[in-house]
């Protein structure tokens, strides 16, 4: 049964940690896309979401409108993030024998070593964007929000969202090329 | 021109890696712990308790005290005045029929032309 965030942030309020856990995993991806967009870093992206879910329990109390929860959080979540970008980079998610040691159990390493590199390339080409378009194309094409929900969320005309979208494909087209192909 | 091909950005998902994905959830709810606990707290405790019964006792009370004015003005209201009528009243006074008409009732004769001139003059003054 789908559970509205509502009644979660009041379940969580009262330190129900399965509720908080829901809200977690139910806008962790879209926290850290919004994230990306503004670092375009994915280990600060994923820093700035664990902060920033911390963050939003902390102050859940000042959330007046629970059932747009998602929309206060990625307030958090941009907040942190230009704070961040204003400063120098964070260090890695993972401290690096850390990191050796993720890479030594999975169990394809090429593989691994493929997408790492795609990701790069991906990420290159989203710094050639402006923040709001990145923003736009990570929501539209890889989380499959609506041209509407976009234009509510960053406040702009749904017509400018249309606009950005177009600019950003036609520009990472040109950037990746085949990078971009479907598998 | 407008592009409307979607570009293929699954490299970019976080949750692509399921393995890094659960560690990052398992990070937030194990860092979130100290809070939720104290969030606990503060849910069970007597204060909180009586907070969260406040709301609902002054919803009822400003209800109460609605009603209450309500009631109270109504009360406030002159009651209407009883028809009193003089002990010598007959029918005709009782229902409040001009004098002139009165007189020919009680004598029980039809009216004269001046009669109704003066019961048209009556009700007209």
């Amino acid at each position: 049964m789908h559970e509205p965030d509502a009644l979660l942030v009041e379940r969580a309020r009262s330190g129900d940690g399965e509720a908080f856990e829901k809200l977690v995993r139910r806008h962790l991806r879209t926290a850290h896309l919004v994230a990306l967009a503004i670092v375009a870093e994915p280990a600060d992206a994923d820093d700035i979401c664990q902060d920033a879910f911390l963050v939003a329990l902390e102050r859940l109390d000042e959330c007046r409108n629970p059932d747009r929860f998602l929309a206060w959080l990625l307030r958090i979540v941009r907040n942190r993030a230009h704070s961040l970008h204003r400063r120098e980079r964070v260090r890695a998610a993972l401290p690096l024998e850390g990191a050796a040691r993720e890479a030594d159990r999975r169990a394809d390493p090429v593989a691994d070593a493929a997408r790492a590199e795609l990701r790069e390339r991906l990420i290159d080409g989203l710094r050639g964007l402006s923040e709001v378009q990145r923003e736009i194309l990570l929501l539209h094409d890889l989380e499959g929000w609506r041209h509407r929900e976009i234009a509510e969320l960053l406040g702009i005309r749904e017509g400018t969202v249309r606009a950005h979208l177009s600019y950003a494909r036609r520009n990472m087209r040109e950037r990746l090329g085949g990078a971009l192909c479907e598998d | 021109m407008m592009d409307h091909e979607r570009l293929n950005l699954a490299a970019l998902d976080p949750a692509a890696d399921s393995e890094r994905w659960e560690r990052t959830i398992a990070s937030i709810r194990e860092r979130a712990q100290p809070e939720l606990q104290r969030r606990r707290l503060v849910a069970r405790s007597p204060l909180f308790l009586l907070a969260s019964w406040a709301r609902p006792m002054l919803s009822a009370a400003a209800v109460l005290a609605a009603v209450s004015v309500a009631l109270l003005s109504i009360e406030d209201e002159p009651a209407p005045q009883p028809l009193v009528l003089q002990p010598e009243a007959g029918v005709a006074a009782a229902l409040q029929i001009p004098d002139p008409m009165s007189a020919w009732l009680d004598e029980e004769r039809a009216p004269t032309i001046d009669d109704l001139l003066l019961a048209l003059e009556g009700d007209l003054r």
